[in-house]
Formats: structure tokens, C-alpha cells, sequence
């Protein structure tokens, strides 16, 4: 029997056309059904928005002396996907006391490609490790790059929103509150993750 | 234009001629509906494929994430429960094309020679969908996979000489965990998946060489494209209808507070895993429970085998009849030579046809045995009837999130679960709950509750109660304390009198009784809401009113009922009883619980043991505490006092025991008897994932 399937008898009549057409409509029928919850599963992430920024205690106003950035951590509950952990770090600030009671919050994430921003005490300039940004304390762009070059980052580092509050347990003593924002990197313009 | 595309496209590539060659194939007799098969599975495979590959965009296989993320997958993603619906039930559909379609062949003899490779090819390729399915199963890491997946790795572990080295190669170490995910991960995405394809490639270039194996009395011609593939794509998507049905006729658990009519249409369909769609997914695994393992359905025929099988007699059940019987199969395109042929042909259907049969019968045995009315089957059914209740606390539980630790703390640290365990175990000796703990069948040697009943405890129905009717053996009837009724007969005097009494009270009497009733249910909202001076109800005009009741009378404060003549709020009032800030809440109770016999519960007159962690690190320092605090107390006895071996006995009394508890235990009783169903998280008895 296998000898007659070697010589192949003259290809189908056109008169199957509309065979293949509902063919063809049924892969389609197949096709959407099975793709369209497939890309919506896909893109579930669009469902997934940025935290809301919202004050955090994040120290004390004793514990800052003036015109030298302290670095502080941001914890919250940090959710990640399933999983939920309940005090976490989210993120890292520089504080600057300017005055009495005058703060000044920055993101430690670059504007540029977000890696995280040093503090170089002897130039007293903000640095990215990665790719020189640079800033003054102030947290203002620089035109140049320490170490030479142009600044790669396109703006001044993310201000972040200060709030004193007195102190529960000492009358005397102030805590300082951060509201802690990711921003998109890489634009002139801040503008909050979402 | 699109033509003109094609041909260019087909000069660059062949691509028209390579078409031809897989679509137009002569199929001599014509199509039928009966070649259909092969087809079908090619096509339910190619589902798994799409569908598994989206399932591991989202899974994450690890002892501590598995469950979470087929969790996330099928209750929080978009259509997630659909992809891995579909996935589910196409595993089983596959099984069952294997069947019909080796049944097929062997009725149309197709397994005779010339074609006895491709027999064989497709025994490897039936070896290579069970393997995917089994591997598949163990996936979720939920109960049902895990101990079932046990099961099927402990009879490989039974294989004499090398069981036990392959068994620990499979699981991937002496015991599931880690490695045994990630092993039988990439078995299931990678390795078997590849070798199915090989297979599948093979099965159809050997087929092609030979064609179908047409009926003797056929006629007329036919080809594949498009008779045939018009036939195999209809029933495919026949095939495909049914899967979608079991999908949406749905196994899952659903999520309590989910309100489908609540939501847009779009949401509704996105997220109907919550509304019980789609696949089950049983709690997380946990090793230290029972589990009643039942392999899945396609497997429950070997499960049933095993029982005819004792001791070291089970080999023959677990690997030498299943394997018999394959090498029985391999071996049944050899009787088709020469005059053997009608004989084989027959005898390959009788074979078929009574291996199925048999598998039928025993996966009907098997299902038939957990249903009967036997004491066996009865345990079994109680047995699920509790993991499934389990199952569907769990997926509720996971609601605000899963502790890092993993999905098994969910469980375990689940307050509506293990709470009411935890105080089973070390309230209810004393306390009652309702008619919860009772005994069926009392006897004469259970111990008498000594204490309140704690059902509804802080509630203000609770509160009101105990109120009006201190005395009940439900507040302080059991305990032999009287301060509370004496206090509330002086100071309300008819409010506990039962109806037939009140209705001999005269005008006045009765008029002043629902006053008092009033009062007291003004003072009970007020102590429901566990008062503290800061909180948010603080500022409420109720809230005010029921602090007024509960101060003692005086010119500035008319309404006063001189609560606070024993007990303290906020540092004001007596100290005769409790203190009563935050009454009923999760503080207050945490004081009572650690420390009864503290001047700010029931002092020397308490006579619960304290609960405290006595084998953590700071064990001595709980015992010295409690040593200060005695000693403070007796300190306190005047020398000169009446009664002064008496007072000292009852504090030393009210100190007396201590009972180990955990700190995590201790939250998990707090929050199941304050109804708080949140989980207790990680190193933080007192953490919980806010509410979403």
C-alpha cells in the first residue's frame, strides 16, 4: 500500500474553495479565542499602579546637623506581586538641614538612569557612581560632571515633600516625615511613576 | 499587491513548496472523520503549549512562592484563571485522546507492519503525556499535588536495587522541597516538552511514509488540505468547546467577599477565578497535616491496583503489571507477519479494548470505594470535607497578601483556623465558647468550665449582657467572683429580673428600670468601642455620653452611674476591678491574657494563669517580672492587717501559674476571638498586611 502513495495523484479541485475558507474561519474562531484573554493576561501589569506617596517617620530633627546631607531609609509595606512584607525598606533619602527647622528631601535615585546618588563630602557634591551625575547641595544639576564631561543628568535631583511633627515621647523633639515618590527617569521634567 | 508579497517572499524561501508538502498529502479511500484523532491531540498539545508558556510568565516555581504565584495567577491576574483553566483540563482531555485515538488505531490495524515504529513512537509519546501530567500536578505545590506527587515518587523509591537512589535523584535531595519544584519544573517546561515535540515530528514523518490506513472497502480520493484538516479542525474545536465548558462550569474556591454583580461586565469575566471559574487550587502544601492523597483521576486506576497488592507483594501492582502491560503493547505489532495477521489484528483490539476496559473498571472501583457507606469511606469523606474547607480559607486568606515565609504560614498563622484551635487547646478548659467545643457525648470526667463564655466577647451585645446579668454563668456565675452583681443589684436593681417579675413592679419601678436598661446600653457602646482617650470615636457625642455614665456621680457630671468607683479609664477611677481603657480590644486583652493577675485586671483577686512564652530567649526575664510583681503585691499587705495570711495567700494565688504560649499563639487567640480574620505575619506577633 505504500507503493501507491509514491506517485501522488493530480492536486485537489478548486471547487474545495469554500472548505478552506471556513477552515481558515474556524482558525481564526480558535485564534481569538485563545488570544485575546491571552494578550489581556499578558498586559495584566497595566492593572498594577505605582504606590501612592504618602508621609513617612523617617527621623529626627536632632539628629541633623546643618548644611551636611544624612542619609535615611524609607520603610513600608512593600507588596510585590503575592507577597507582602510588612516593614520593608522602599527607598533611600538625603536630608539637609538648611535651618532651624528648614529640611530638604532627596530621592537618592538618579534623574538620569536611577542608580543610587553618593555624597562626596570633600567637593560637596552630589555624585552618581554610575555615570557622573552631578549636583550641589542644593540638589541642582551641574553643567559639569565631576571628573570632567558634560552631566548626564537631564535635571536636578527629585525633590521630595518635608513635614515636621512634634515628638510623641519628647516635647522638645521635632520628627521629620518624607513623602516618598519614584519619578520616571531620564526626562527634563519630573513627573511621578505610575 | 498581497499576492505579489507571496511570491516574493516564496522566491526568498521555498516556503510555498515547503506548504505543499505538509498540506497536501493523498489520503486514499478520502477523508474521514475517523482519522480525526491524531489530530486533535496534536491540537490540545499545541493548547497546552500556548497556555503553558503564559502559566510561566507567572509562575515561580520555589517551596516558599509556588502556591503564591498560582495563587496571583488564578484570583488577581486578567483571565489568569482561564490560561491555567484551560491548561488544566487540557491535561485531562489529552489523556483521554490517547486513549480513543490508540483504540482508533488498533481497530483500523494501523499498528501492524509496515507501521509498528510508529506504534512504538506513539507508546513513547503516551509515556511522555503521563510523565507531563504528573510533573505538571506537583506544580502549585498545594496538598493535593504534593502528597499525591509523594505517592507516585515513593513507588519509584520501591523499585528494588535502584529505587531508592532514583528516587532522591528525582526529588532532587531526602526530602521535597526546593529542588524537587525546580527539578520537576524543568521536566515539565523543558525537558518533556522538547522530547514530546521530537516524538510528535518523528510519529509524523513516519506516518507520512506509510499514509492512513484505509478501510479495504473505501473509494474515492481525497487530501488532507482541506478535506481532512476541515474534519480534524472542526472536532478540535469541538474538543476545544468542552475544555472552555469545564473551565467555566469551574472547580475553584471562591473568594468570600467578591460581588460579582458588583462590578463591570469586563471584570466580571477578567477576574471570575474569585467567582469559583477555572481549576482548583487546594491549600498550600504542608507537610505536617493528613492528607487524604487521591492521584488525579486519569491516574486513580493504578492507585485502585495498588490495593490488590500487600507488603512486598506491591511491586507487582506499582511496576511490574503496568509495565507488563506496555511490553505487551510494544509487542503487539509483531503478531501482524505473515498469516499471523488477522490474528494480531484481533488480538490488538481485544488488548486495547480490555486495557481500557480494565482502567475503566478500576478508575470506577476506586471512585465507587471513597463512596460507599463504609466507615473507611466515611473518614475519607470527613477527611476532604476538612482540606477542602481548609483550601477555601486559604485563597480567602491570601486576600491582603502572602508572608514572604511562604503560603504554608497562611495556614498556620491563620487566626480563623489556628486561633480557634490555640484556644481550644488553652481556653476552653475553663472558658466555654458557645456550644463550640462541647463534647458530643458529655461525660461525667470532663471538667466543669470554671470561667465566662467568650462568644461575642467585646462585643456590645456582650457587654450589654454581661451587664444586666452579671451573675449569668456566662460572665462571672462560674468563677465565684460577686463584686460585679452585687454592684449592678445595688445600683440597677431590677434590670436582671425575669419578665414574669418585672411585671409585678409597680409604675415608677418600671419607669426607672428602662432608664437603667438605657444607661447600661449607653455604657456598653461606649466599652464595645474600646474606648481610649485619643481615638477617632473619642469625639462622637455617644462616646462622650458613655463616658458620663460610666464616671462617678457627682454635681458636674449628673449623669453619672459610678462605674469608675471600681474601675479606672484613662487613670481615673477605682481599682477595686479592671481597668476598663480600651476594654475588649486586642490591648487590652494582651494585658489580661500575659498578665491576669496585674492590679489592672484582677489583681489578687484573679484566678487565671498567666500565658507567657516560656521557651524563648526572654523566658528568665518573664519569670523575674512576674517574681517583681508578686513581690510588689505582697509588699503592699500591712503588717498589721486582719487578714494578712489570707491576702497573702490569694496573691500568691493569683499568681500561680504560668502556661507556655507563644507570642504569635497569642495574637492568633486574640484575633479569633475578636473576629479579626487577618494573618498573623512573619517575626511580628502583631504585624498583618493592611487591607487592600
Amino acid at each position: 500500500m505504500s507503493d501507491t502513495h509514491q506517485a501522488p495523484p493530480p492536486p485537489p479541485p478548486e471547487r474545495r474553495k469554500f472548505l478552506k475558507w471556513v477552515t481558515h474561519g474556524l482558525s481564526a474562531l480558535f485564534g481569538a479565542v485563545l488570544g485575546v484573554p491571552a494578550v489581556l493576561y499578558l498586559i495584566d501589569p497595566r492593572n498594577r499602579p505605582a504606590r501612592a506617596g504618602d508621609f513617612k517617620r523617617v527621623g529626627k530633627l536632632s539628629e541633623l546637623e546643618k548644611n551636611v546631607p544624612k542619609q535615611v531609609v524609607i520603610r513600608d509595606v512593600r507588596r510585590d506581586a503575592w507577597t507582602v512584607h510588612p516593614n520593608d525598606v522602599i527607598g533611600r533619602v538625603w536630608l539637609i538641614r538648611r535651618d532651624d527647622d528648614k529640611i530638604d528631601a532627596f530621592t537618592t535615585t538618579c534623574p538620569h538612569l536611577g542608580c543610587s546618588i553618593d555624597y562626596n563630602a570633600e567637593q560637596q557634591l552630589f555624585v552618581c557612581p554610575c555615570h557622573n551625575g552631578t549636583f550641589d547641595l542644593k540638589g541642582e544639576r551641574q553643567e559639569q560632571a565631576l571628573g570632567g564631561g558634560t552631566n548626564p543628568a537631564p535635571r536636578n535631583m527629585d525633590a521630595l515633600k518635608v513635614k515636621l511633627d512634634a515628638d510623641p515621647v519628647d516635647p522638645k523633639g521635632r520628627l521629620i516625615e518624607v513623602k516618598y515618590e519614584k519619578f520616571y527617569q531620564g526626562e527634563e521634567d519630573k513627573k511621578p511613576k505610575k | 499587491m498581497f499576492a505579489r508579497l507571496c511570491t516574493w517572499l516564496d522566491h526568498r524561501t521555498g516556503y510555498r513548496r515547503f506548504l505543499a508538502v505538509m498540506l497536501i498529502e493523498h489520503i486514499p479511500g478520502g477523508a474521514k472523520w475517523r482519522y480525526v484523532w491524531g489530530s486533535c491531540l496534536a491540537f490540545v498539545f499545541l493548547v497546552q503549549l500556548i497556555t503553558g508558556v503564559l502559566l510561566m510568565t507567572a509562575y515561580s516555581p520555589g517551596d516558599s512562592t509556588a502556591w503564591g504565584s498560582v495563587y496571583y495567577i488564578q484570583y488577581q491576574m486578567e483571565f489568569g484563571w482561564f490560561i491555567r483553566g484551560l491548561h488544566h483540563f487540557g491535561s485531562q482531555t489529552m489523556v483521554v485522546l490517547l486513549g480513543l485515538h490508540m483504540l482508533q488505531v488498533v481497530i483500523a490495524g494501523a499498528h501492524l507492519p509496515p507501521r509498528e515504529v510508529n506504534w512504538w513512537l506513539g507508546l513513547v509519546l503516551l509515556g511522555l503525556v503521563l510523565a507531563l501530567s504528573l510533573t505538571g500536578y506537583l506544580l502549585p505545590w498545594d496538598q493535593k499535588g504534593y502528597w499525591a506527587t509523594q505517592v507516585a515518587t515513593n513507588i519509584a523509591g520501591n523499585i528494588p536495587g535502584v529505587g531508592q537512589w532514583l528516587q532522591k535523584i528525582i526529588v532532587g535531595g531526602p526530602d521535597y522541597g526546593h529542588a524537587t519544584l525546580t527539578r520537576f519544573f524543568a521536566l515539565h517546561v523543558a525537558i518533556l516538552p522538547v522530547l514530546v515535540i521530537v516524538f510528535i515530528i518523528l510519529h509524523l514523518v513516519v506516518f507520512r511514509r506509510h499514509g492512513v490506513t484505509a478501510p479495504k472497502k473505501a473509494e474515492g480520493e481525497g487530501w488532507f488540505w482541506p478535506d481532512q484538516a476541515f474534519r480534524d479542525l472542526l472536532v478540535s474545536l469541538l474538543i476545544f468547546a468542552v475544555m472552555i465548558g469545564l473551565v467555566l462550569y469551574g472547580q475553584g474556591n471562591k473568594i468570600d467577599d467578591w460581588k460579582p454583580n458588583e462590578v463591570s461586565a469586563y471584570d466580571r469575566w477578567a477576574h471570575a477565578g474569585r467567582d469559583g471559574k477555572g481549576a482548583n487550587l487546594d491549600a498550600p502544601a504542608n507537610p505536617a497535616t493528613d492528607y487524604p492523597a487521591r492521584p488525579e483521576w486519569y491516574f486513580l486506576f493504578l492507585f485502585q491496583l495498588l490495593k490488590y497488592f500487600e507488603g512486598s507483594q506491591e511491586i507487582i501492582g506499582t511496576v511490574l503489571i503496568p509495565n507488563g502491560v506496555l511490553v505487551l503493547l510494544a509487542l503487539l505489532p509483531l503478531l501482524g507477519y505473515g498469516r499471523m495477521r488477522p490474528f494480531g489484528h484481533v488480538f490488538g483490539v481485544i488488548v486495547v479494548g480490555a486495557l481500557l476496559l480494565g482502567v475503566s473498571a478500576l478508575t470506577f472501583l476506586a471512585i465507587q470505594e471513597d463512596r460507599a457507606d463504609t466507615d473507611k469511606a466515611n473518614a475519607y469523606r470527613k477527611q476532604m470535607k476538612d482540606a477542602d474547607a481548609l483550601a477555601e480559607r486559604a485563597v480567602n486568606a491570601a486576600r491582603d497578601g502572602i508572608p514572604a515565609e511562604g503560603a504554608g504560614r497562611l495556614l498556620a498563622r491563620d487566626p480563623m483556623t489556628e486561633g480557634r484551635k490555640l484556644f481550644q487547646q488553652n481556653c476552653a478548659v475553663c472558658h466555654t465558647h458557645g456550644d463550640d467545643f462541647k463534647p458530643e457525648k458529655p461525660t461525667p470526667s470532663d471538667p466543669k468550665p470554671t470561667a465566662s463564655d467568650l462568644k461575642g466577647f467585646g462585643t456590645e451585645e456582650w457587654i450589654y449582657r454581661l451587664l444586666v446579668n452579671p451573675g449569668d454563668k456566662a460572665f462571672f456565675g462560674r468563677t465565684g467572683l460577686e463584686a460585679m452583681k452585687e454592684a449592678i443589684e445595688t445600683g440597677f436593681p431590677d434590670v436582671g429580673k425575669p419578665p414574669e417579675e418585672v411585671k409585678k413592679l409597680g409604675d415608677a419601678e418600671k419607669k426607672q428600670r428602662e432608664e437603667d436598661l438605657n444607661d447600661l446600653k449607653v455604657i456598653a457602646r461606649w466599652l464595645a468601642s474600646h474606648p481610649r482617650r485619643g481615638s477617632k470615636d473619642a469625639k462622637e457625642a455617644w462616646f462622650k455620653e458613655g463616658h458620663a455614665k460610666f464616671r462617678l456621680q457627682t454635681k458636674e457630671n449628673q449623669a453619672g452611674r459610678g462605674c469608675a468607683e471600681c474601675h479606672a479609664y484613662e487613670g481615673e477611677g477605682g481599682r477595686k476591678g479592671p481597668d476598663l481603657t480600651g476594654y475588649g480590644g486586642s490591648d487590652w486583652l494582651r494585658i489580661m491574657i500575659m498578665a491576669p493577675y496585674s492590679r489592672s485586671r484582677y489583681g489578687k483577686n484573679n484566678a487565671m494563669p498567666a500565658f507567657r512564652d516560656l521557651e524563648g530567649v526572654t523566658a528568665d526575664m518573664v519569670r523575674m517580672e512576674i517574681d517583681m510583681s508578686r513581690q510588689a503585691m505582697l509588699d503592699q499587705v500591712k503588717p498589721t492587717e486582719r487578714r494578712r495570711i489570707d491576702e497573702r495567700t490569694k496573691i500568691e494565688k493569683a499568681h500561680g501559674r504560668i502556661i507556655q504560649l507563644s507570642d504569635v499563639e497569642r495574637e492568633l487567640i486574640i484575633r479569633w476571638l475578636l473576629k479579626d480574620d487577618r494573618v498573623v505575619f512573619g517575626g511580628q506577633p502583631i504585624g498583618a498586611a493592611p487591607r487592600r
